[in-house]
């Protein structure tokens, strides 16, 4: 694994982001940071090594998640939402990682990050694409969801644009 | 053996989940994945949640139970990141990135040329912290860790980690306490680091009396006396999760136990209240790192 050592400023590597949006985000703000040198400071460049990105798409998720659970319940029903989301968008990684993969013949402990990922994006893009369409409060959660995913898919085309000047700066940053 | 002693707080099921989690758990759900389980785990295991809430009341005199319910809640949740972290450093060399607070004691530590003690604490993640200073460092280092309290996880622990062990970091388990004790002299005295947790006794190991937090309590003498037998220092050091993939590591100056007269536990004392002093302001500080799952009183002390 890379890492960066005695850079504070390098912590805002694109490399240290997933999404695209992060990822711009990362190089803009890496484009105006001053050069910050601080001993013993060992930064790992690593795809998921963000907090701010994981944890902000992850309380997004398990609200817009809470939304949908929230949509069919009613009155104090509501406050099992949140649960009952998070449990639920497991459910998915538990058939996928230890059911249907180990038949397909995949050993139990290979990594499955990239499948389970991409089966709950789409998991929720079906969901989302169903709320849409519906009256309730939820719709707006969902044209929030696909405000975000085509707001990620333009900074993908950004960022594909700018690679060049991505990778220049991040060798600059010792990356 | 019953069936369903695996599926105990302590029971292997959980470490073999854990791995399975960490290499199917997309990094972007983890935090909401691991809030829950930190909370179905408060919820469950009574032992370990009413052990936290007394441990933190005598931390932080006066506090209210309620309160003290959501920081034992804190703890578990900072628990379960931290054991996550740790499998996922051993299954995919993921590392965390890392700040250093002391650096000049943990240089002096590196620089040092004869054998030396690292006295640390049950916080953050000390297993990565022993990993990662054998892969920045040229010295080698010995791990002594308990054993765990269940058979089965203690056979699946020990067959992990013979597998992660290389030729800067050996792991020992304080099993036979003797046996080990001789192994860790010729280990000091041959020039390598000894990483030993210092808060928190196991059956069989020789103790010292002493007071956390105003409670009358036992610690492990082994490091103390190991270093006045192999006249080396002892440097605490602890491992501190700041948040998410984020640790720092707090090397503290280092403790020296010299024999000054005929009374050789009143020479141990002066060491211990050195390391008991260290500890204090620590777990002061990041309560909430502290993963002290049994009652800082034992049970005879607290009766």
């Amino acid at each position: 694994m890379h890492i960066v050592r005695d850079r504070a400023e390098a912590r805002w590597l694109p490399a240290r982001h997933r999404y695209a949006l992060a990822r711009l985000a990362a190089f803009l703000i890496l484009r105006t940071a001053r050069h910050e040198q601080r001993p013993g400071l060992i930064l790992a460049v690593d795809r998921d090594q963000s907090a701010t990105e994981n944890i902000a798409i992850s309380a997004w998720i398990a609200l817009t998640t809470t939304f949908y659970f929230a949509a069919p319940l009613h009155g104090a029903w509501k406050v099992l939402a949140l649960p009952l989301a998070i449990m639920a968008l497991q459910v998915p990684i538990y058939v996928m990682g230890a059911v249907l993969l180990p038949l397909l013949g995949r050993s139990l402990y290979a990594y499955n990050h990239r499948i389970n990922s991409a089966l709950l994006w789409v998991l929720l893009i079906i969901a989302s694409s169903y709320f849409a369409t519906t009256d309730g409060m939820a719709r707006y959660v969902a044209y929030f969801f696909f405000a975000v995913v085509a707001l990620n898919a333009g900074a993908a085309a950004a960022l594909l644009l700018m690679r060049g000047k991505v990778a220049q700066w991040e060798g600059r940053c010792g990356a | 053996m019953r069936w369903w002693r695996r599926f105990l707080a302590r029971g292997v099921f959980w470490r073999q989940f854990l791995r399975w989690a960490v290499l199917n758990v997309p990094a972007w759900i983890e935090p909401a994945v691991l809030s829950l389980w930190a909370g179905f785990f408060v919820l469950l295991w009574n032992t370990g949640r009413r052990s936290v809430m007394r441990n933190l009341k005598a931390i932080k005199p006066g506090s209210w139970a309620p309160i003290n319910l959501l920081r034992a809640y804190r703890v578990f949740y900072n628990f379960a990141w931290t054991i996550d972290d740790n499998v996922r450093f051993q299954e995919t060399r993921t590392i965390p990135d890392w700040e250093f607070i002391g650096i000049e004691h943990f240089d002096s530590l590196q620089a040092h040329a004869g054998g030396a003690i690292i006295l640390t604490a049950h916080m953050g993640s000390y297993d990565l912290g022993a990993h990662l200073f054998a892969e920045t460092s040229s010295r080698r280092i010995v791990m002594v860790r308990a054993p765990e309290i269940d058979p089965q996880t203690r056979a699946y622990e020990e067959g992990r980690i013979a597998g992660s062990e290389s030729d800067a970091l050996r792991i020992d388990f304080n099993t036979k306490a003797a046996d080990l004790a001789f192994d860790l002299l010729h280990a000091v005295r041959s020039g390598e680091l000894v990483a030993i947790q210092g808060d928190r006794v196991t059956p069989g190991i020789a103790t010292l009396p002493a007071t956390l937090f105003g409670t009358p309590t036992r610690m492990p003498a082994g490091p103390f006396a190991l270093a006045m037998a192999a006249r080396v220092p002892i440097y605490p050091l602890f491992v501190i999760r700041r948040g998410r993939r984020r640790y720092r590591l707090v090397t503290c100056s280092p403790i020296t136990v010299e024999r000054r007269g005929r009374d050789r536990d009143a020479d141990l004392r002066r060491a211990l209240d050195a390391w008991i002093g260290e500890l204090e302001t620590v777990i002061a500080d990041s309560w909430y790192q502290w993963f002290h799952f049994e009652p800082i009183a034992p049970a005879e002390e607290s009766a």
